[in-house]
């Protein structure tokens, strides 16, 4: 359905671990992905399946003692050669340029990037001049523009504010400017509204959603919101232990997924509208395994219903086709016939 | 989920509860403004049923929390509760000394289990403390006791000798939910008991929470900004704004009905978990009203889509708009607000 979209970035068998005395965490284990210009794609998982680290990698910002192990991250630059982002310097000029240049980060808590000494105005201003030759005069202006794009009130007066005097939802605003100011063509959000309240996370993808449009970038989105996902996101990735577990249309991972861990996330989760009487919410099996001792074969074999006891305990299934644009790591995934989510209303699914 | 019966009994009554923060004279001799933090509450749970509060952050509902499980001293009101061997005591004006009897019923579930649990004790100390400051048990009785709640919330007994830093979030939840139950309460405080909490593991102690209620016939006061979790879980719902319940219904009622234009609004802002319905959420725009300056008249008028000449002058009051039914709005009724049915079919 996209396949006239050129590909922006595209991540094959990325491993990521970290080297610490208990001995070597996997985040990322061999995960894959693509997306294409100007498309929205979900990233969803439990807690500490190696989401952040994922995208940490792409921009090159792992923190210590992690590493990139193997794998390719490429990246379609402005001049329209693929770059692989794993084979630069990780302090070097070339990925200096392409963070926030060509592709931006924000994160779920505003002051990881926004400094509290400095005026959010000197702080966009800084960043358009660490990218564009304009005098100071121009960026400023440029930032005002910027702010009032993001929907900031009163923008002429906050670009002399202090991130401390301003509300959440406005320093997430502020940030998002920030990030906007070089015109990325990939914006990463990691869990981008999961600190706020509904109202303020309703005005921030609204506005996401009509920058998107307007610029044309591409999004990488974290969250753990099936809302956010089904509201945001045209394509899904779904990680368990450090890899791609299901990937495919979000139309799909509702309505039709096909790995048991997929199946298990959408089902144990509340969704508005869904009471009925004496309904119980089915938990996922078990927990996450110790990252130190990763599960032989299947590494979701250790919760899941369908664990056949032999192939699923001994050998790892690969990441295939299973559908059009669809992919599932797991032996069964054709013959499961694993249920999605029913449309919340027959009338909606009309 | 019980869905309370009509001979369920109020467990406590909570009226015209304040909790002003500041206002006071300081060392200069200026005086702080006063954070209406919760201004003037009213309502009645019933034994047995989950009543959920829902709000904006910051709106006042941890506050409201704390002043009913005695964790803050109110500026003002009442909370009347109903001790099992009957009669009815104020806990909002108790002396310390007179409350302690009824302070064991009261207890609390936090929101953040890492920063709850003192990470120099045991959990048999977390757990079992309680229970010897409140001659609960002695001695090996209360590691007997200690041994069975850790089981009963789904943990290992012999866990009791290692501390907090051990677990994992969930579990930390769960040692949270013993340490509630150590002394037998009759009502359950939860503030926010699973936002922190990963989406999987949420599923489990929303059915363990429900499971203790059914066997201990538990009271929960339910504090939650996560629409979902609050309408799959609670009978009824309050819903506030600044300090102030603006609603209060059944939850089906609510979420198929509403009567007051936020919580219209605070419904309309949660994205469908359906690709298939793509809605533009109704956008409440601006922040929750300043509850040190609050606005004239009703104080959800700057931002209400509804406001009329009336709304900016004149403060409306909590009425019971039908039976059992409360609401805070001038227009209430008047209004054809939509409820999830209808906003899922705006999105078509
Ligand atoms: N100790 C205090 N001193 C001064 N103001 C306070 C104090 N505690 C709370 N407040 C104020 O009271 C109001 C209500 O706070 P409260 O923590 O009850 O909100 P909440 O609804 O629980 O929010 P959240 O959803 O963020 O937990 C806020 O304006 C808050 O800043
Ligand atoms: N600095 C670090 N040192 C050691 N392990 C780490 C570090 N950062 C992350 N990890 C580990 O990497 C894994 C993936 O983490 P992360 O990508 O943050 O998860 P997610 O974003 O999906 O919640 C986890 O097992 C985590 O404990
Ligand atoms: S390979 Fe086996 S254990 Fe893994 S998800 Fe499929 S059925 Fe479950
Ligand atoms: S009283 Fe007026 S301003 Fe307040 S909620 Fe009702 S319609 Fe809106
Ligand atoms: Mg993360
Ligand atoms: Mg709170």
């Amino acid at each position: 359905m996209n396949h006239d979209r050129h590909i922006l970035l595209e991540i094959d068998e990325l491993k990521t671990h970290y080297h610490t005395p208990q001995g070597v965490v996997k985040a990322v284990e061999g995960a894959s992905l693509k997306i294409r210009e100007g498309q929205a794609v979900g990233v969803v998982g439990e807690s500490g399946c190696g989401k952040s680290v994922m995208l940490r990698s792409i921009l090159r910002i792992v923190p210590q003692p992690g590493k990139i192990a193997a794998g390719t991250i490429r990246f379609r630059r402005k001049n329209g050669e693929m770059a692989d982002l794993t084979a630069m310097d990780s302090n070097g000029r070339a990925i200096r340029d392409i963070r926030g240049g060509e592709i931006a980060m924000i994160f779920q808590e505003p002051m990881s990037s926004l400094s509290p000494v400095h005026t959010i105005g000197d702080q966009i201003v800084e960043a358009i001049q660490l990218h564009k030759r304009v005098p100071a005069a121009k960026a400023r202006e440029m930032t005002i523009e910027i702010l009032a794009k993001v929907a900031m009130p009163r923008p002429d007066q906050i670009i002399d504010q202090y991130p401390h005097e301003i509300s959440g939802g406005m320093r997430q605003r502020a940030m998002i400017a920030m990030a906007l100011s070089c015109e990325p063509r990939l914006l990463i959000a990691d869990e981008p509204t999961t600190a706020l309240d509904v109202t303020t996370q309703a005005q921030i993808l609204a506005l996401m959603r009509r920058l998107q449009a307007e610029f044309g970038m591409a999004i990488l989105f974290v969250t753990h919101d099936l809302g956010v996902v089904a509201q945001m996101t045209e394509y899904v990735v779904v990680m368990y232990m450090g890899q791609v577990v299901e990937s495919a249309p979000v139309d799909d991972i509702f309505f039709a997924p096909r790995h048991p861990y997929t199946h298990a996330l959408l089902h144990s989760i509340p969704r508005l509208g869904q009471r009925s009487a004496g309904q119980r919410l089915e938990p996922i099996r078990g927990t996450v395994p110790d990252p130190f001792a990763r599960p032989s074969g299947c590494p979701f074999h250790t919760r899941c219903r369908f664990n056949d006891g032999q192939r699923c305990v001994s050998e790892l299934p690969a990441l295939r086709e299973v559908g059009p644009d669809h992919q599932a790591r797991c032996h069964y995934a054709e013959t499961l016939g694993l249920s999605g989510v029913a449309a919340p209303l027959e009338r909606v699914s009309a | 989920m019980s869905s309370i019966s009509v001979q369920a009994e109020p467990i406590l009554s909570v009226r015209d509860l304040k909790k002003h923060f500041g206002g006071k004279k300081t060392w200069s001799g200026a005086v702080s403004k006063t954070i209406r933090a919760v201004d003037g509450v009213t309502f009645t749970i019933y034994e047995g049923e989950t009543f959920g509060l829902v709000g904006e952050s910051g709106c006042g509902k941890t506050t409201l929390g704390r002043c009913i499980a005695r964790a803050l001293d109110p500026t003002g009101g009442e909370v009347v509760y109903a001790p099992k061997e009957g009669g009815a005591v104020d806990l909002a004006s108790l002396k310390p000394r007179d409350l302690r009897p009824y302070r064991q019923d009261v207890q609390m579930i936090f929101q953040d289990p890492i920063s709850s649990l003192n990470p120099r004790m045991t959990l048999l100390d977390i757990i079992g403390e309680p229970m010897v400051v409140n001659g609960l048990a002695r001695g090996e009785e209360v590691k007997h006791r200690v041994g069975d709640l850790l089981e009963r919330v789904g943990l290992r007994a012999e866990y009791m000798v290692r501390y907090p830093h051990a677990f994992s979030g969930g579990q930390r939840q769960r040692i949270g939910i013993a340490r509630a139950l150590a002394l037998n309460p009759r009502v359950i405080v939860c503030d926010e008991p699973v936002s922190a909490l990963d989406v999987s593991v949420q599923a489990q102690i929303l059915n363990l929470l429900q499971d203790l209620q059914a066997e201990k016939n538990l009271t929960y006061l339910f504090i939650a900004h996560d629409l979902g979790v609050v309408e799959y879980l609670c009978d009824r719902v309050a819903v506030m704004y600044v300090g102030q319940v603006v609603e209060l219904a059944e939850t089906s009622d609510l979420f198929a009905r509403p009567l007051h234009p936020y919580t219209e609004a605070l419904m309309s802002a949660v994205p469908p978990a359906n690709p298939r319905a793509a809605r533009a959420p109704r956008l409440l725009e601006g922040d929750l009203a300043n509850a040190a300056n609050l606005p004239p008249g009703c104080h959800f008028h700057p931002r209400c889509g509804y406001c009329v000449e009336r709304c900016r002058t004149e403060e409306p009051e909590l009425r019971e708009y039908s039976p059992g039914r409360f609401v805070r709005c001038h227009r209430a009724g008047e209004l054809k607000l939509d409820g999830v049915a209808e906003l899922a079919e705006a999105d078509l």
